[in-house]
């Protein structure tokens, strides 16, 4: 009698928790027609035992680092957990969180987005980025990090809170795709065909020249000692771009900031010819991002830049990472 | 935290948690300390009005007893010495004496609740008749004080406790602490309902047990008050804000569907809120009196204020109608005009000038503007003209050979009274009575302009929005309809378990979905939770 009283309350309870999950799932954005940033954190967790290196950073880097080009070319293992519009502030608990599930060998800090104010709030990007990260200190961390003022932190730990107003907007594909976990991006990148040339061939910094944010500094900072303390390798750069919306006195004050941690700064922003990009055909929004051939073209700069700098280890020898490669290219 | 938080739903479930947990003499100790944690969070500062009245009414309680105590040991003492005029003196003393720490206390309690409620309308007043009639600009300062929570109810329920204490009808609560609990009991301090101490305090001392079917029971009528509150009150609230902001653009039907919306509001609102905290209540096994039975079945104003409201309809006729009504001179004056041949007159006078004071404090309670005594009187007005035209009503409906219990008159009596009733809301909607009886008059216009777009895309309703709520008020009316028979949830436990887990689920589906709440929306705090 006891057994069946036992056995019907966790019935109960194993019938509200998927009746909530899949409301949830339903409720949720998908992220996988459009907006694909959004599934980039979410399918982190899958491969993050095999993933050497992160990368973290904004648009810039999602859209203009293909990890298929650094697997081949060097044989190195990476993921990006970039998101649209990301501040230090998430990417420092980006890096925390991908620490906990497996310790990388280098983490890459792309710099673009640190130029924006310290109180930069804005929610879709926020939820892009958050609402795949699993429950932990850290995304508890980067939640009140990020927040604004109207919003709760319960509506991020139960987002059905959050995303139920969505009922009036629902398609079939929410149900369809509810339950969908297959990867939509390669390891955070998300290919972008389109070409949108420069018109302007000559880069020129237009803006204003300011002391960066403290807070944006301090999360760098911390990023940096977070991956010291558990002796990973940090390399900090500026996604290259032909977008005039930077000052070289960022690069000066982000330079001498990381370099008490014996670190170099490297705008990749100038070597446009030594890496081979072509504004006129590798960026799809006239310079402020890469699009796939320019993702190529850097990437395969890249590898060799982490290569020549960073002990990162090749894993082309080693089969459970061939495996894991060909199913990552396969399964897009 | 509001009621239709989650940071409220954790709260109960750590409060429930702890409440079956520790010894059962120990109980009333958690809820005590409950009831002090929720109104500290709400508003810290606050805590000062509710221990003062605390404080007041436990002291107040303690005289009134120990007068009577002391008399009743002096009379047997010198039962053999005193006379009967030495006995009715010294009696008629000590009711002096009982009567002065009453109304002492009253008076204390009462000018706290008038002062904070009526301070700064009476400055304005006085400041607009200055200005209006003296051309004076030098403007009294408005005092820097908001309404603390709940203060209309504790303070009511607490008063009346001590007119029944003075009255000899409870013996009082000696253990202050336990006295503490029942002024401040949270799932009613918000709005209600108004216990009585008797009703309520054996409950909320006598230890419990914990049983799975008052949290099983709690727990629907929680999801069926967030129903109303979330998925009915909040969605329509957006709609009636608009058209009365902007009366003189959407006229006519567009106002009559805001005068129903609004009746659908403030029920959703009031009534969810009220489930909400007997739910809450319900869990920890008390029963809190009930304060809605499907007012708007009510087939005239009377009943309708029997069905609406009742802890405080009760309130007011048990310590201010019936004290009026056997007031000497109101008797008296009944008495001269049925000498005086008016036999009807006599018997209704003495209840008709109680009543008016009853509307006009009910209209008070209500607000501390003038619209809101307008609105008590227009209540009292209607109320007394229902009674008044029974007879002609009778023959009318005579003559059209209809029968007074027939569906057709039951029908058109409730649909006349929910009418009547939801344009008296009119002053509760609007800001002056002037607005209100210009709403009013534009019902009678422009109704050919109505077009529903308008309502979906400018006035806060989109049409998804507007079929839920159609949806919501069949479902509400439909449930009423059943309640008639018998509780609901009764029928529902009968029910197969997995008819019931359907059930839960379309509730669970409906408040979380549909609800109105999260970014996005401005989920209005509970509309008596500002009493």
């Amino acid at each position: 009698m006891r057994t069946k009283r036992v056995l019907t309350v966790i019935f109960k309870i194993v019938l509200i928790v998927l009746m909530y999950e899949t409301l949830t799932r339903i409720m949720m954005p998908k992220y996988i027609f459009e907006n694909q940033d959004g599934r980039i954190t979410r399918e982190y967790y899958s491969s993050a035992k095999y993933d050497d290196v992160i990368f973290v950073g904004s648009s810039t880097v999602f859209s203009g680092i293909d990890p298929a080009i650094l697997w081949n070319d060097a044989g190195i293992s990476s993921y990006i957990r970039a998101n649209a519009s990301q501040p230090m502030w998430i990417s420092y608990y980006m890096v925390e969180d991908a620490v906990r599930c497996h310790k990388p060998e280098l983490v890459c800090i792309d710099t673009t987005f640190i130029k924006y104010e310290d109180d930069y709030v804005e929610e879709p990007s926020t939820r892009k980025a958050l609402d795949g990260m699993r429950l932990s200190p850290s995304k508890i961390g980067a939640v009140n990090a990020s927040m604004g003022e109207d919003e709760k932190m319960i509506e991020y730990i139960i987002p059905l809170f959050r995303f139920h107003t969505r009922w009036k907007e629902l398609t079939w594909n929410d149900i369809r795709y509810a339950w969908y976990n297959k990867k939509v991006t390669l390891n955070g990148f998300i290919e972008d065909d389109e070409i949108d040339p420069v018109t302007e061939p000559e880069l020129i910094y237009t803006a204003e020249a300011k002391e960066l944010g403290p807070r944006n500094m301090e999360y760098l900072c911390r990023t940096i000692e977070l991956c010291q303390e558990n002796g990973i390798e940090v390399m900090v750069f500026k996604m290259p771009s032909h977008s005039s919306n930077w000052n070289a006195v960022y690069d000066e004050q982000i330079a001498e900031a990381v370099s008490r941690y014996k670190i170099d700064y490297i705008n990749f922003d100038g070597l446009n010819d030594e890496i081979g990009i072509d504004y006129s055909t590798d960026t799809p929004d006239a310079g402020s991002h890469l699009n796939s051939s320019g993702a190529y073209r850097f990437s395969a700069y890249l590898a060799d830049y982490i290569t020549e700098r960073f002990d990162v280890t090749d894993r082309r020898n080693d089969e459970q990472y061939v495996k894991y490669w060909n199913r990552n290219t396969n399964s897009l | 935290m509001s009621f239709a938080s989650m940071g409220f739903a954790f709260f109960v479930t750590v409060v429930i948690v702890i409440f079956y947990i520790v010894p059962a003499k120990f109980q009333w100790v958690v809820l005590l300390a409950a009831s002090w944690y929720f109104y500290g969070y709400y508003s810290f500062n606050d805590l000062v009005y509710i221990i003062i009245t605390t404080v007041s009414a436990y002291v107040c309680a303690a005289l009134i007893e120990n007068a009577r105590i002391r008399q009743d040991a002096y009379l047997k003492d010198n039962a053999e010495t005193l006379s009967k005029e030495d006995r009715k003196e010294y009696k008629a003393r000590t009711k002096k004496h009982q009567r002065l720490f009453l109304i002492c206390t009253l008076v204390l309690n009462f000018g706290i609740l008038a002062y904070l409620k009526y301070a700064n309308i009476t400055i304005a007043y006085i400041n607009m008749y200055r200005l209006k009639w003296f051309g004076d600009t030098d403007f009294i300062p408005f005092i820097r004080v908001l309404l603390p929570l709940g203060i209309s109810f504790y303070t009511f329920q607490t008063m009346g406790y001590l007119i029944d204490i003075y009255y000899g009808k409870y013996a009082r609560e000696r253990n202050f602490l336990k006295f503490a609990l029942y002024v401040s009991f949270f799932p009613q301090i918000v709005q209600g309902p108004i216990s009585r101490f008797g009703q309520l305090a054996p409950q909320l001392y006598s230890p419990k047990k914990y049983d799975f079917n008052n949290i099983r029971s709690g727990f629907y009528r929680i999801m069926w008050g967030l129903f109303k509150k979330l998925v009915i009150a909040d969605r329509l609230a957006g709609y009636v804000t608009s058209v009365m902001s902007q009366k003189e653009y959407f006229g006519g039907f567009y106002i009559l569907l805001a005068v129903f919306f609004y009746s659908m509001q403030i029920y959703g609102d009031f009534s969810g809120g009220i489930d909400i905290a007997s739910g809450v209540a319900e869990m920890f096994g008390i029963r809190l009196t009930e304060n809605f039975e499907r007012p708007f079945f009510s087939k005239s104003i009377s009943e309708y204020w029997q069905r609406w409201h009742i802890t405080l309809g009760t309130w007011f006729k048990d310590y201010i109608f019936y004290p009026l009504s056997v007031n000497k001179k109101i008797l008296k004056l009944g008495k001269r005009l049925r000498e005086h041949g008016h036999e009807s007159l006599g018997k209704r006078i003495p209840i008709y000038i109680p009543m008016l004071f009853v509307w006009i404090l009910t209209g008070m309670w209500h607000g501390s503007e003038s619209r809101f005594v307008v609105w008590g009187l227009f209540n009292y007005v209607f109320i007394v003209l229902g009674t008044e035209l029974e007879g002609v009503s009778a023959r009318i409906t005579g003559r059209l050979r209809l029968r007074e219990s027939g569906t057709l008159m039951k029908s058109y009596r409730a649909f006349k009274t929910f009418w009547l009733m939801s344009f008296l809301r009119l002053f509760d909607i609007n800001q002056t009575p002037s607005d209100a009886f210009r709403a009013f008059r534009l019902i009678f216009t422009d109704w050919r302009t109505f077009d529903i777009v308008k309502v979906y895309e400018q006035l806060s309703l989109p049409q998804e929005d507007f079929i839920v709520a159609a949806a919501a008020i069949v479902i509400l009316f439909v449930f009423e309809l059943i309640q008639r028979k018998g509780s609901v949830r009764e029928r529902i436990f009968a029910m197969p378990v997995a008819c019931q887990w359907v059930i839960l689920s379309v509730l669970f589906v409906a408040v979380s979905v549909f609800g109105y709440y999260g970014p996005g929306y401005d989920a209005s705090a509970f509309i008596y939770g500002a009493f």
